[in-house]
């Protein structure tokens, strides 16, 4: 048995750091091809001459071959070296943990709120009792699917500002108490509006429907024995742990607008600046905390799934 | 340069004499309070040499003095410096330090002044080749930084130059308090942490970007009356002027032009306008043999409604311009008028220019039967809602006269390359900010064509480089004068560029913040005069 | 009418469609008539049958409100918004089809790589799934745009290539599911060759019903997403209108209770995805029911 698990996490953990090393490969070569240089966030590229401009780029270490570059990047890496923001110079690993939890706060509350929102509707549909709710919750996620995500978020600050007079921002310094409420906002913008909530909900009704239809269950409903017990397995945990896998990058994408609109400093904000300077450390790093962030997901959904139903561990 | 002499001295008498021992200001008026300010984007850096965007210089404003600064009316008054004096050449500048400056409380150990070696040591620190600093070419001029004795140092220029003291208005930096002495570069902690001596220092950068300022209670001219000012940065301007109308910013430093009307209508706040030195332009480049042209490029001009799109996007906010220079500069001349909208007028232009057929879709033909085309190259960007306006009217007009032209949005720093070093464009529509040079050289002068240099529509005028040339050598301010109003009147005349307008930028601040007082594009320069009475605190 | 259709359709066609629960007769007959509407629009716009010239002008007339001249108002430069929104159309129809094939083509093909055979190719396909969902979309796109220019057709193009494991996903989960009930295994033991068992087992009687659904669901992911990169300053540019860049536009409008600009678009898009996974959910309802 630890055998069997000491297999499996050398598998997985060679696994992942092929990942690694194939995301971060194909980020900096595309990073590269780009055209622009990150030394217009130093100097004012114009009053330079070339050879100046050229110095600079030598002090940056911009003027190495790509491979020696990313092979330098790499052995920073590997000892838990970044390097450091080009725009900030901050140490990339503690720009990515200041925004990092923020962003895994975010997406991770409006993912809960996106499958708790589907789980219920599901369910609701799926057990057919409360009809008009059901019909009501599924076409209330077939809307929100289909609006854009940062018009959701400007039409409920403009809800806020003009019903309620209030910016439902979340202020950092200075800000009043009770200001944490407006995290919320967001919350819901980005779990309500990333558009999959009507794909996840569909998802979850047909499992649910198609576990509903299983002869165990009809034979345990039959006898009047509790449904839950024999239904969270199937009906909702497996689906559920897939789906939270899978909309990981979505979610993540979502964030980057949502972030903006509500002024919330994540890690969305910072990649998306970075990709336009060309800070090409915290943009690796970036993509190295997404794709560990996905992989993650699948391990988790993984576990979960064996653990549930040991017979998938083949 | 000795009437420059005499008045430093007598301003740097008069300023010791008005401020006193540094501590509470007596002027009256209170202290406390905060001022929370919001900034579309964030400051990458919060030191004065290596940042490199308009917010940070603004927030340097607040945290750091130099050798010298600036009146309300841009007149150069002592800061750190409160004397100084030139040398016949004018070459070598010997300044004498007030000794009572004091660097913020975080510097070190004790109480710490500026000296002489801090001002050599910022000198030496900007002109190092390891520092990368958008200032390095404005102190290329500097030969060398010499300290005298405590509190007296030398700056030799490698030439002399008109407005020196102007130009020598550095921000000081303590060098003892950087990881390194002699350089700066940006993995140094001092750049998110920085020292100043200025009316306030840093108190906390929090993990949100706010850069929280609190007052620096021994500043020189006395603790600035607000207790704390904060900088908010966001990632939306529509969001940031929201904050500004419910109470989660105090004061904005750039309103967008579309909300200018509603917030001057709003009660609670003033609205002060300041002109920063710059304008807008089409700039026309010179390679592609149609714009190559005198009657196209000014066929394009009459062509254009400038004055209907200045009204219908800016709501007439700003002004039109003739020529080269900033209109708010000494430079500009007045004499010459912009050219006038006059579509007919354009038509003939091109007529005489030899395009005289016209194609099926109503667009002019060139000699090889193809029509008369030119590609308007934008960076994208994704607060440009008025140049995109901007540029579907521009397109719009050209339609008008028989040429066709489209619209090309590249990403910014794509722009930039196809721009500045491939030349691979027809028009393209940008700024120019200056200071108070006025020094056009390196726009139009044909030395500065090559890659990364700002003349890159490639004009050529051995006439305008002789003149551009001495404009920049002489001494004479007045022959200066006349020689920019004749570049001027030939500039209009040649096109290179189809001058747009200078826009009138506006600050909003909330009216509890009283005697308020704002520098051109610096801003907070006066900030430690500001207060906020009592009962709105 | 209904005689002639009776006439037309099988009798136990029919009668399964009488049979369809209400709502999902709603959606269907919603989904479908938001599909012609739009293909009818779409194919109006490209014979150029429009009310005005998308790009005219009227500076005189921004930001206006419905009237007789102009049925759904004008945009920030006195552009018609109805003609705006028809030609809108053609900003997501082909390049949303390019997307939606290029993941269902390849996303197809690894899934049934990976679930047919997964000793061999689960872990090489796997990976090369993950990578591909672990890069940021949007950094992407914002560096191929960078590299290249602002077109649609390559932005959708890259958003189809990182929709791929999405639809290989679904597949492969579809296969392993068959595995265990022993279909495929039945299925070979009868004697059918392999590659029969994929395409017409596996793919055309499975897998239709999750390709079906994966392409409305990329329709109207192209939609949402080129919205998002509008916002921020990348998706389609001035002046092809397309309806994210009309709602982006409207935005810099929308708090100062100018909602028009921005809604009219934005409902268009809500019309359209609501449309299409309409009919997607109800067309893959029926399928499985009938024992997909």
């Amino acid at each position: 048995m630890l055998k069997r698990i000491r297999g499996a996490l050398l598998r997985e953990g060679t696994r992942t750091a092929v990942l690694f090393l194939l995301v971060t490969m194909a980020m900096f070569v595309l990073l590269n091809l780009a055209p622009g240089d990150p030394v217009a966030l130093y100097v004012n590229v114009q009053s330079l001459s070339p050879p100046e401009i050229e110095a600079v780029r030598h002090e940056l270490g911009l003027d190495r071959s790509l491979p020696v570059r990313y092979g330098v990047w790499l052995g920073r890496m590997i000892q838990g070296d970044l390097g450091h923001s080009l725009r900030s110079g901050r140490p990339v690993t503690l720009e990515l943990w200041r925004t990092g939890w923020r962003t895994l706060l975010l997406a991770g509350s409006a993912m809960t709120l996106t499958l708790l929102f589907a789980a219920v509707t599901a369910y609701l549909v799926a057990m057919g009792q409360h009809p008009v709710w059901a019909s009501g919750l599924t076409a209330l996620g077939y809307v929100l699917s289909g609006l854009p995500v940062f018009w959701l978020g400007y039409l409920a600050i403009y809800l806020a500002t003009t019903r309620f007079h209030v910016l439902p921002l979340m202020m950092g310094a200075g800000a009043p108490p009770g200001n944490w409420a407006f995290f919320l906002v967001p919350v819901v913008v980005l779990g309500l509006g990333n558009g999959t909530v009507s794909e996840v909900t569909r998802h979850l009704r047909t499992h649910l429907q198609g576990v509903l239809g299983e002869d165990y269950i009809r034979t345990a409903r039959a006898k009047g024995a509790s449904l839950w017990r024999h239904l969270y397995k199937d009906g909702f945990v497996m689906p559920l742990s897939s789906l939270l896998a899978n909309k990981i990058p979505y979610v993540l994408g979502g964030a980057i607008v949502v972030e903006q609109v509500f002024n919330w400093p994540g890690m969305g904000r910072l990649t998306w600046q970075a990709a336009a300077d060309r800070d090409y450390p915290t943009l690796l790093g970036v993509t190295l905390l997404a794709s560990l962030i996905v992989r993650a997901g699948h391990i988790v959904k993984e576990a979960v799934q064996v653990a549930v139903n040991p017979q998938l561990a083949d | 340069m000795k009437c420059a002499m005499v008045a430093g001295v007598v301003a740097g008498v008069l300023a010791l004499s008005a401020s006193g021992i540094a501590g509470g200001r007596d002027d009256g008026f209170p202290d406390g309070g905060k001022l929370v300010y919001g900034e579309y984007g964030r400051p990458a850096t919060l030191d004065p040499i290596t940042t490199n965007d308009m917010v940070g210089l603004r927030l340097t404003e607040l945290l750091f003095n130099g050798l010298v600064s600036f009146s309300p009316k841009n007149e150069v008054v002592p800061d750190l410096a409160e004397k100084w004096s030139v040398s016949p050449d004018n070459r070598v500048y010997t300044f004498t330090l007030r000794s009572d400056v004091k660097w913020h409380s975080k510097a070190g150990a004790g109480d710490r002044t500026v000296t002489a070696d801090d001002v050599v040591g910022t000198l030496d620190v900007i002109r190092q080749p390891k520092t990368l600093t958008p200032l390095k070419a404005a102190y290329e001029l500097v030969a060398e930084a010499r300290k005298l004795d405590g509190q007296t140092l030398e700056i030799t220029l490698k030439r002399p130059i008109v407005n020196a003291l102007g130009r020598l208005s550095f921000k000081v930096v303590p060098t003892f308090a950087l990881k390194n002495p002699d350089f700066l570069s940006r993995d140094d902690p001092f750049v998110q942490n920085p020292v100043g001596s200025g009316p306030f220092q840093l108190s906390q950068l929090t993990d949100e970007g706010d850069v929280v300022m609190e007052a620096n209670p021994s500043y020189y001219k006395g603790r600035p009356h607000l207790d704390r000012v904060i900088l908010k940065p966001f990632a939306d301007k529509n969001v940031l002027t929201q904050a500004l109308l419910f109470n989660s910013a105090d004061m904005v430093v750039e309103v967008n032009s579309r909300d200018i009307a509603q917030i001057q209508g709003d009660k609670r706040f003033n609205l002060y306008p300041y002109n920063a030195l710059s304008y807008a332009f089409l700039g026309h480049n010179y390679r592609n043999p149609h714009l190559a042209k005198k009657e196209v490029r000014q066929a394009i001009t009459f062509a254009t409604n400038r004055q209907e799109m200045l009204d219908s996007f800016y709501s007439g906010r700003g002004a039109l311009i003739s020529g080269p220079f900033a209109p708010g500069s000494w430079a500009y001349n007045l004499d010459v008028k912009p050219i006038p909208f006059n579509p007919a007028r354009a038509k003939e232009l091109l007529t005489q220019a030899g395009y005289t057929k016209t194609g099926s879709d109503g667009y002019l033909l060139t000699d090889e039967g193809k029509p008369l085309q030119f590609t308007l190259k934008i960076p994208i960007e994704k607060e440009n809602e008025t140049v995109k306006r901007v540029a579907l009217a521009f397109q719009n007009y050209l339609k008008q006269v028989g040429i066709k032209i489209n619209l090309e949005f590249r990403e910014w720093q794509a722009w930039k390359q196809d721009v500045f070093v491939d030349h691979d464009f027809d028009i393209v529509i940008a700024n120019w900010a200056f200071d108070d040079s006025a020094d056009i050289s390196t726009l139009f002068h044909s030395g500065e064509t090559g890659a990364w240099r700002n003349n890159f529509v490639g004009y050529s005028n051995p006439e305008i480089d002789g003149m551009i040339v001495e404009a920049k050598t002489t001494l004479d301010r007045e022959k200066q004068r006349t020689i920019n109003q004749r570049l001027h009147a030939l500039l209009s005349d040649e096109q290179p560029y189809t001058f747009l307008w200078t826009l009138t930028n506006y600050a909003a601040i909330h009216k509890k913040v009283r005697h308020v007082e704002l520098h051109p594009f610096k801003l907070f320069t006066f900030a430690d005069t500001w207060y906020i009475a009592k009962k709105d605190q | 009418m209904s005689r002639f259709l009776e006439l037309a359709l099988e009798p136990s066609a029919w009668q399964r469609v009488r049979s369809w629960p209400l709502h999902r007769t709603v959606a269907t007959v919603f989904g479908t008539g938001m599909a012609t509407v739009v293909v009818a629009v779409y194919l109006a716009s490209v014979l150029k049958i429009l009310p005005h010239d998308p790009d005219a002008m009227d500076l005189g007339a921004v930001n206006a409100l419905p009237s007789a001249a102009h049925l759904l108002g004008t945009d920030f430069v006195g552009r018609d918004l109805l003609t705006r929104i028809m030609v809108g159309t053609q900003a997501f129809f082909l390049p949303g089809l390019l997307s939606v094939s290029v993941s269902l083509l390849f996303g197809t093909f690894l899934g049934i790589l990976a679930g047919f055979w997964p000793v061999r190719f689960d872990t090489l396909v796997g990976l090369l799934l993950q990578l591909l969902e672990s890069l940021p979309k949007l950094v992407l796109i914002l560096l191929v745009v960078a590299l290249f220019r602002a077109d649609i057709y390559l932005i959708l193009l890259v958003v189809g290539i990182t929709n791929i494991p999405a639809a290989a996903e679904l597949l492969r989960a579809r296969i392993a599911v068959l595995r265990r009930k022993s279909y495929i295994e039945a299925a070979i033991a009868l004697g059918l060759p392999p590659s029969r068992v994929i395409l017409k087992h596996v793919l055309w009687l499975h897998g239709r019903g999750l390709v079906l659904i994966q392409a409305t669901i990329g329709m109207g992911e192209a939609i949402l997403i080129e919205t998002s990169l509008s916002y921020l300053g990348f998706g389609v540019q001035e002046p092809t209108p397309s309806w994210g860049n009309m709602v982006a536009l409207g935005k810099d409008y929308f708090f100062r209770g100018e909602l028009w600009l921005s809604t009219v678009p934005a409902a268009a898009i809500l019309l359209t995805v609501l449309g299409f996974h309409l009919l997607g959910d109800a067309l893959l309802e029926r399928l499985e029911a009938s024992g997909a």
